[in-house]
């Protein structure tokens, strides 16, 4: 016997039947998918059905690739020709069926869009096979990763957003040269729509790390002698992205605030500012560069106006990339100033800053940041340091101490507020 | 959920289209280019989707140039093929515009020594069945052969159409040295 969930499913499917063959109005079955949102068929089931559809589909697709990769010569080019279009007008067919007939199945939508994006490539393999096409990577990934995207927004398959995101970062570390690594953003722009209303942190993650990644080649061009201000804009405008929930739970922050903290700790160390030397930088990136910096200033000051926990540690992340840029640009003219120990004073505020918040909170998670960026700083500052052992024993059992201390006290406001509860 | 499937056929028809027009661009080069032959050097390499292919480490792949390499104002340039005595392509002076007459190839300029310009040539490889792609170093390694490639060329465009050992079709040698040793040419 099917279970109330199937009912639903089986009765949310025949919907769009109904109303072609005029049983009911549109407007009804609006209601009725109101009345049931998306069918409940059953986490553990679903989540079973969606690992077989990948896997079957990911092996398939493979499948015909390695077959493709035989290279069949003796088929003359014209049967060649037909067999490069089929795989992926056989996958079109099944997609355009499972649109029809199952668009509320996860497993479905997931298993054809892994599998007509697959055969898109071996489609695309197949006729650079038959033609002997140059081994272009960057043309052929382009192509691919262009004809693949309206099928985020047509399948909403998180496999086909997958070989999305990686795909437009290999691509980008593929392009001939620097300029036209910059078009990484454009196919990122192109799927940000998708991934707002999908929201998934894996996509999350993909997008962080592929932006880190792309960074170096898309910057290198245009800044190659200001890398220590690109990262820092970069990592500084990763970690004001939106969002109320706190940065570890949400990648895109969590990246951008970790790739802080070890940036603010690299120019700590003084050979980084040996490396400033002038370079002219192009005035629209410039102009680009002061405009982000702008959008950080304008969206920190909402967010404390709105009174966000936010604030206070991001006022600080706020502060380092023009702290930084305007170091880089005055160590190249004077260089003279203690570069290192300012910022080992900015790193040591972060530190301090998301420690107290922690703490007035009494969110030990956010009290246990601060403390483990006090205590790397101490790490790298007096490894690095020429300071005798005696000094770096005894800045280490202060150190320990604090955290004893401070570990102390956070329990002891936890204990007092569990009373008062 | 209409406009879903309206959106999809349309998206399965500009899939097709780009396939459509690799072909159609591929094949009309291949049924009404001109041939021309280029000497070789291959090498065996593999690609993760495609399979097995031969390098082609062709000649020549420099043109003359004799102006500052700035003045190409886009890295595609075009360059007008000939025949030497021998039946061999040439390629005659760099260009930034299409020639008006004869036939030329469109490439990548890469970089100038002195009046010369280094090409990234629109072929570079040959793909082979996996079977035959296996035995293929050793039939290419026998420096007393002669190889090269026939390309069809039309509109800049270059389509490799047969690799030829002393005149014989590539996997026609490689069959007959399956079957017996290389004999000398």
């Amino acid at each position: 016997m099917m279970n109330r969930s199937a009912h639903i499913s089986w009765l949310l499917d025949e919907l769009d039947e109904l109303v072609t063959a005029g049983v009911m109005p549109g407007e009804t079955a609006d209601r009725i998918r109101e009345h049931y949102g998306t069918p409940v068929d059953g986490t553990s089931v679903s989540l079973r059905s969606v690992f077989f559809a990948v896997l079957g589909s990911l092996l398939i697709g493979g499948g015909i690739i390695l077959l493709i990769a035989h290279n069949w010569s003796e088929f003359g080019r014209g049967s060649r020709t037909v067999l490069a279009l089929a795989p992926l007008i056989l996958a079109q067919m099944l997609t355009f069926w499972v649109l029809r007939q199952r668009a509320t199945q996860t497993a479905w939508r997931e298993g054809v869009g892994i599998g007509l994006t697959l055969m898109l490539a071996a489609s695309l393999a197949l006729i650079g096979q038959t033609y002997q096409v140059p081994g272009d990577l960057y043309g052929f990934l382009g192509t691919w990763m262009l004809l693949t995207l309206p099928l985020l927004y047509v399948l909403d398959s998180l496999g086909t957003a997958i070989f999305y995101l990686v795909g437009i970062v290999w691509w980008t570390l593929a392009a001939p040269d620097h300029a036209s690594s910059a078009l990484y953003f454009l196919f990122l722009a192109a799927a940000i729509p998708y991934l707002l209303k999908r929201r998934h942190a894996l996509l999350d993650w993909l997008v962080a790390i592929g932006v880190v990644i792309v960074w170096i080649p898309v910057t290198s061009e245009v800044a190659e002698d200001h890398w220590v201000s690109s990262f820092a804009l970069l990592f500084s405008s990763m970690a004001l992205m939106p969002g109320e929930k706190q940065w570890w739970r949400a990648p895109i922050r969590g990246v951008g605030m970790v790739g802080l903290v070890g940036w603010a700790l690299l120019v700590t160390v003084s050979g980084v500012w040996d490396d400033a030397i002038y370079e002219a930088v192009p005035w629209l990136v410039r102009l680009t560069a002061l405009l982000i910096v702008i959008a950080q200033v304008v969206i920190t000051i909402m967010r404390c106006r709105a009174r966000s926990e936010r604030c206070w540690v991001d006022l600080v992340v706020m502060v380092f990339s023009p702290l930084v840029m305007i170091s880089w640009l005055w160590s190249q003219s004077a260089g003279l100033f203690p570069w290192p120990l300012l910022f080992t004073l900015y790193v040591a505020a972060l530190g301090l800053t998301m420690m107290m918040d922690g703490f007035q909170r009494t969110d030990t998670t956010r009290a246990s940041g601060g403390l483990a960026i006090l205590t790397l700083l101490v790490l790298t500052r007096f490894i690095d340091s020429d300071l005798s052992l005696i000094v770096r024993g005894l800045a280490f059992v202060v150190v320990g101490l604090g955290f004893l201390v401070a570990n102390h006290l956070l329990n002891r406001r936890l204990n007092r507020r569990g009373e008062t509860s | 959920m209409t406009v879903r499937i309206a959106v999809f056929l349309t998206v399965a028809m500009l899939q097709l289209a780009v396939l459509g027009q690799m072909i159609w661009r591929h094949e009309t080069t291949l049924r009404q280019g001109e041939t021309y032959l280029f000497r070789v050097d291959p090498v065996d390499p593999i690609h993760l989707f495609r399979g097995r292919y031969l390098d082609l480490d062709v000649t020549p792949t420099t043109a003359p140039f004799d102006r500052p390499f700035h003045e190409l104002s886009d890295t595609w340039v075009y360059v007008p093929l000939s025949t030497d005595d021998e039946g061999f392509a040439t390629l005659g002076t760099v260009s930034a515009t299409r020639p008006s007459d004869g036939d030329y190839l469109r490439a990548r300029a890469r970089w100038q020594v002195e009046d010369e310009i280094q090409l990234e040539m629109p072929f570079d490889r040959y793909y082979l069945r996996e079977d035959l792609a296996k035995p293929a170093p050793g039939v290419l390694r026998d420096d007393r052969h002669r190889m090269w490639v026939e390309v069809k060329v039309k509109d800049g465009r270059a389509v490799p159409s047969a690799f030829l050992i002393d005149g014989r079709a590539v996997e026609d040698v490689i069959r007959e040295s399956i079957k017996q040793p290389m004999t000398t040419p």
